[in-house]
């Protein structure tokens, strides 16, 4: 029996989808698929049957390397149950024993980097447009094109938000990796 | 080989050439190191295969040849992984007797 639940994480929250995925199979519920922006298709399960992860992956899914990542993690028992552009979601039976992707710092900001490198053209290119019209508009007096205006400075904060929290859990990691692997 | 300085190896790969001395295959050596480790280390999917990748990049582990694409690849260190091993387990040593002799107050 398939149940659709709309839950939205943004991109710099794939630690928290990970832990409300498995909150879900936990309760006997097993995410099949996703769909953008916040639709996830579950199935029912044993409590506790999968370990889900998220990871983005340096290269779309048709990369060779992708695909020999992905056939790697089959060999060991992981599925591939969807993706999101360079975003994919795996499970692995939690009998099989703990399941995780990264279990040392280097990779762990290594993937950190990925997302933050991912979001860093958008990031430039609504801070060049805001601080054009923002230069248009003190440059002429007044306020110009109100509406594109706020949308363009909305997104560049919010973008500018994720750099910095993906920013700050990377200088978090880095400070650790001083003292311990 | 050039004489390098010896850089600290992590747990994972220490572990993952201690394991493959004897050919195994991602899932052999993720349950190798596991038990060896009394269940201490688990290795995570992309560690694994992060290592693995560098490790070939560095001859210090091949694939065999096996059953072309077989779905279970399998792996052996090499001679040069052998000597990176030796020369890691004389640093543990070292640690290890320092760290006796001045915790313990014993002489190695």
């Amino acid at each position: 029996m398939r149940t659709t639940v709309s839950k939205l994480f943004f991109v710099n929250q794939h630690e928290k989808e990970e832990e409300w995925l498995n909150d879900m199979a936990a309760n006997g519920k097993a995410m099949l698929c996703y769909k953008f922006p916040c639709f996830y298709e579950f199935e029912n399960c044993e409590p506790n049957e999968y370990t889900y992860r998220i990871e983005m992956l340096e290269n779309g899914l048709n990369h060779y390397k992708s695909r020999e990542y992905i056939e790697f993690l089959e060999e060991i028992g992981i599925e591939t149950m969807d993706s999101y552009l360079k975003w994919v979601y795996f499970r692995k039976k939690t009998k099989d024993g703990p399941f995780d992707l990264f279990s040392d710092l280097e990779s762990k900001i290594r993937h950190y980097q990925r997302i933050f490198r991912f979001l860093t053209p958008f990031f430039l290119l609504e801070a060049s447009i805001f601080i054009l019209f923002l230069s248009e508009a003190l440059a002429s007096g007044y306020i110009i094109h109100n509406f594109s205006y706020g949308i363009i400075g909305f997104c560049t904060f919010f973008l500018g938000y994720f750099e910095v929290s993906l920013f700050r859990k990377i200088m978090k990691l880095k400070k650790e990796k001083l003292i311990r692997e | 080989m050039e004489n390098k300085p010896s850089i600290a190896l992590t747990e994972a790969v220490y572990y993952i050439l201690l394991s493959l001395y004897q050919p195994l295959h991602g899932y052999g050596i993720i349950q190798n190191v596991s038990s060896i480790s009394d269940g201490r280390l688990v290795l995570a999917a992309g560690t694994l295969y992060g290592a693995i990748n560098t490790l070939l990049e560095k001859h210090w582990i091949e694939a065999l040849p096996g059953e072309k694409n077989s779905r279970k690849k399998e792996y052996v260190i090499t001679n040069v992984g052998k000597s990176a091993i030796e020369e890691e387990m004389k640093r543990l040593a070292e640690l290890l007797q320092n760290g006796e002799k001045i915790v313990r107050g014993q002489l190695g």
